[in-house]
């Protein structure tokens, strides 16, 4: 299939602003879903509220648009009813560790296996430019005019800590290495979680002076580095890109199985 | 043909793209018949998006003073390509079709019964304009300036507004009078009579100011005395807590040490916002939280134990269309229901009901005072139309004499000059509201364990069922309290002998006056009663009781404030005639006139035609 077949072209113009990164990043979906040829119809994708959420319109798998915060609680359900789908869930970063933050972490710590993409541009976009738990302080927002004090999460130790079994970060600008990321990400057994960092030019780009949506892709090209690289290793400050973990580790639908085996094996007796 | 021929009385409607800065083209209109003192009301109506979709902005001029929506378009200005067709087959036979002539028309457009008037305006404004930027902007307002051709607009009034704007950067405010230059010229060269429509100075508005009631009710928050805000961004309401730090930073100045005496706090939902709102509150300080419908839903365990444990709430709804997340940016007076029963169990809330900024700002000021004095969540319902729109209004007024009550709340010295036993949940006086005190003021007395569980007078858990069934009794009669303390009704009687009569609230009301007033000048008298509050004041019933035929007027689809009325007061259901309108845009004079008609219709057929 090709990607435009992964497409609901008829929900078409997107609703996203010229310059920014989620459309980047659904191209980098897309293209994981068709190399690892997926059949459509196996893949749930569900999303939350916000910019990063209308994702799921525009992609043709069977897709939930649910409340903001909570795409997780609903993929869990799915998940359950009939483990053998793939689930997607695109989060932006107030829907995925702000309201949602809860549901965030009791996934990893079940690592139900689940594909969690946070698309982190630090702000919150639909709404006119808040700051949000990944903002980190010294941001300026409409609701930090004199730039954040909160300190912010870290979404990779953040999701290792909770008990994620398959932990990455890559950014919009290295749209090939998110799609490799993507596949590995979807083909683990376990909960991952992919962070790609993201560029929302209207409101985060204007408030902190990080010019247009060309000069925010470029930072995301010098403020990074790939994990184990001898950039990383010689500048500390640049924020690590790669896979961080990868682990086999019980899965909460598997061992679930195995639970119900176990208490009908006892009520035969 | 037959041209719509108005003066001072007409609807235009624009057809923009969002995010290509037309609002502030769009609102230079607005705010300048505003300025030649003619009644105007605009109203946005735009997609859940940032930029790109389809947006429209509907002027309603109206020397009468009818801003409410009256429905149909007299003229449309149409600068979206996306939406041509449907906004030229929405022209009012007769009207002005306005559009941008870069681009010739479809073959579809063929009505005859419209006046076309192309004006290339991207060409011009290429022509004039290098930078690519400033094309976008200049070219909306190359179209202001043709219609103040068209319209007979003062164009001093325009290039006025236009300086003020651009105060403090003058070099600005050039290349926009330039703009309007350029639109006025086009037209006057090539539209010699071409639009009956036309506004005339009336200076009709002294006194009135033009604001949005989200900026009102920030206002009204900062002007009671609210300290502490607690908040999860959510559109509508968004812009009420934005309202609100804006004044904040002007006016919550200490005078002495030049600090900001305010606590605004951004949470990571709408249930840790409210809670953030009960535990100040708790604490002594004025504090508040805005949301909307889905805030509602979230907030409602938390407003439950506002309730039972008493502590006062001042709650912003700005409504939107629900269920869940519907149309985030489309009104809708839906959340009556959720809001006045909102969490499980028994219990009411305090709702109140503006219809416009003076009453934004004064009823936010009054659930303050409320609040204290019934310790209980007092909700202020206001709608998407009412908090993002612009809206003509009388001017706000706060009397510096006025002192904030803050209930029964007692202080060290009353503390010690206790006889008996104090007791938070004893009710004294018998009208169910109790004594509380705020934690530290005296330093052994007065404290007290608050909580969500079954407590007795002196907030000791219980399981006993008499104590229990006493306090949910007391809070009953709290609530027949603040049926004596809420605002009044506002009631007209047109006719004393007519049994007919309609209830509204809030946005319904500018609509339901006018069409109430076109039935009255053909001869059918409707007697009328704004509520401004639940649960409904004696007053209130009276109307009520002495009319046996009553349109409830409202924009849900169940008739939710009927349902209010009827649950919570014991009427008959059947003398309540739902008249409802649902359809997400402020619901219009026109449909309003026509549901009256044909529900005054069947009355009279059923009923043999007494009047
Ligand atoms: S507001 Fe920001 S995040 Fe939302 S669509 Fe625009 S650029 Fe993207």
């Amino acid at each position: 299939m090709a990607v435009t077949d992964y497409l609901r072209q008829r929900f078409f113009p997107h609703m996203w602003c010229p310059g920014c990164g989620h459309g980047t990043i659904l191209n980098s979906l897309l293209r994981a879903v068709e190399e690892l040829e997926l059949s459509k119809n196996d893949i749930v994708m569900t999303s939350g509220i916000g910019c990063s959420a209308r994702i799921s319109g525009y992609v043709d798998f069977h897709s939930l648009h649910t409340l903001h915060g909570r795409a997780l609680a609903f993929a869990t359900g799915v998940k359950l009813s009939k483990p053998e789908l793939t689930l997607l869930v695109p989060m932006g970063d107030g829907d995925a560790l702000a309201i949602g933050g809860n549901h965030f972490i009791h996934a990893a710590r079940r690592n139900i296996d689940i594909t969690a993409i946070v698309m982190n541009n630090r702000i919150y976009g639909m709404t006119g430019g808040q700051f949000s738990p990944l903002s980190g302080p010294g941001v300026k927002a409409t609701t930090a005019p004199y730039t954040t004090i909160d300190a912010n999460f870290d979404v990779v130790k953040l999701a290792i800590a909770a008990g994620a079994s398959f932990v990455a970060r890559s950014t919009a600008y290295h749209a090939r290495e998110s799609t490799e990321i993507l596949k590995k990400a979807i083909m683990h057994k376990g909960f991952s979680v992919v962070e790609i960092l993201s560029q929302c030019p209207t409101h985060y780009g204007r408030k902190n002076k990080e010019g247009d949506a060309v000069a925010m892709l470029e930072l995301h090209k010098t403020n990074t580095a790939k994990l184990g690289s001898k950039q990383l290793e010689e500048n500390p400050n640049l924020v690590a890109r790669g896979i961080f973990i990868q682990e086999e580790r019980a899965e909460y639908c598997i061992e679930y199985g195995k639970i119900v085996e176990h208490a009908q094996r006892r009520n035969v007796k | 043909m037959n041209r719509i021929e108005r003066v001072n009385d007409f609807v235009i409607r624009f057809a923009n793209v969002n995010g290509s800065g037309s609002a502030s083209a769009n609102n230079l209109f607005a705010q300048a018949i505003f300025r030649m003192g003619i009644p105007v009301s605009p109203k946005n109506i735009f997609p859940s998006n940032i930029q790109g979709l389809p947006t429209w902005y509907e002027v309603r001029v109206n020397e009468k003073g009818y801003l409410g929506r009256r429905g149909g378009y007299d003229m449309v200005v149409a600068v979206n390509g996306q939406t041509l067709l449907k906004d030229y087959n929405e022209v009012a036979s007769g009207g002005y079709f306005f559009y941008d002539s870069t681009r010739v028309l479809p073959d579809e457009c063929q009505r005859t019964d419209i006046t076309v008037l192309g004006m290339p305006l991207t060409e011009l404004c290429n022509e004039a304009f290098e930078n690519p930027k400033l094309r976008q902007l200049l070219k909306n307002i190359i179209y202001v300036g043709a219609l103040s051709h068209l319209l007979d607009i003062e164009f001093s009034v325009l290039t006025d507004s236009i300086q003020r704007q651009f105060k403090k950067k003058p070099k600005l405010a050039e290349p926009n009078i330039q703009a309007l230059e350029i639109g006025l010229n086009y037209a006057r060269e090539h539209f010699t009579d071409s639009c009956r429509l036309s506004v005339v100075r009336r200076d009709l508005l002294t006194d009135a100011i033009i604001m949005d009631g989200n900026s009102a009710t920030g206002l009204g928050a900062l002007y009671a005395g609210a300290t502490v805000a607690g908040w999860y961004p959510i559109t509508p309401s968004t812009s009420v807590i934005e309202a609100f730090e804006r004044f904040a930073g002007r006016y919550r100045i200490e005078d002495e040490t030049g600090r900001r005496k305010v606590a605004i706090i951004q949470a990571e939902d709408e249930l840790a916002a409210l809670g953030m709102v009960i535990g100040a509150a708790w604490n002594g300080a004025r504090s508040f939280t805005a949301t909307s419908g889905p805030g509602i839903s979230l907030m409602s365990e938390f407003l439950g134990l506002a309730y039972f444990s008493e502590v006062p709430v001042v709650l912003i709804d700005v409504q939107r269309t629900g269920p869940s997340t519907g149309m985030p940016t489309r009104t809708q007076q839906s959340d009556l229901i959720a809001a006045a029963y909102a969490s499980h169990g028994d219990t009411r809330n305090v709702l109140l009901f503006p219809c416009d900024p003076a009453e934004c700002f004064e009823l936010t000021a009054q659930a303050f005072d409320l609040a204290e004095r019934l310790q209980t969540p007092v909700l202020v319902m206001t709608d998407l139309d009412l908090g993002m729109n612009d809206h003509v209004s009388r001017p706000l007024v706060w009397d510096d004499k006025r002192r904030y009550d803050r209930g029964k709340v007692l202080s060290a010295e009353q503390l010690d000059a206790l006889e008996t036993r104090w007791g938070r949940y004893l009710d004294i006086d018998g009208d169910g509201i109790c004594y509380r005190t705020i934690p530290g003021t005296h330093p052994t007395q007065g404290a007290y364990f608050t909580r969500g569980t079954s407590h007795d007078e002196y907030a000791a858990y219980t399981e006993d069922s008499g104590a229990y069934e006493r306090n949910m009794i007391r809070l009953l009669t709290k609530w027949d309290t603040a049926k004596t303390m809420v605002p009044e009704p506002h009631i007209t009687i047109r006719d004393p002998q007519s049994k007919v009569g309609a209830i509204f609230f809030g946005t319904t009301t500018h609509s339901a006056y006018e069409a109430i007033n076109r039935l009255e000048e053909e001869g059918t008298a409707i007697n009328t009663m704004r509520l401004l509050s639940f649960p409904l004041t004696a007053t209130a019933l009276d109307f009520i009781n002495s009319h046996d035929m009553i349109f409830v007027i409202e924009q849900n689809r169940d008739s939710q404030l009927k349902t209010l009325i009827v649950t919570d007061n014991g009427i008959l259901p059947n003398k309540l005639v739902p008249l409802t309108n649902f359809d997400g845009m402020p619901i219009t004079a026109d449909y309003i006139t026509e549901k009256l008609e044909a529900g005054l219709a069947v009355s009279t057929t059923t009923t043999g035609g007494s009047k």
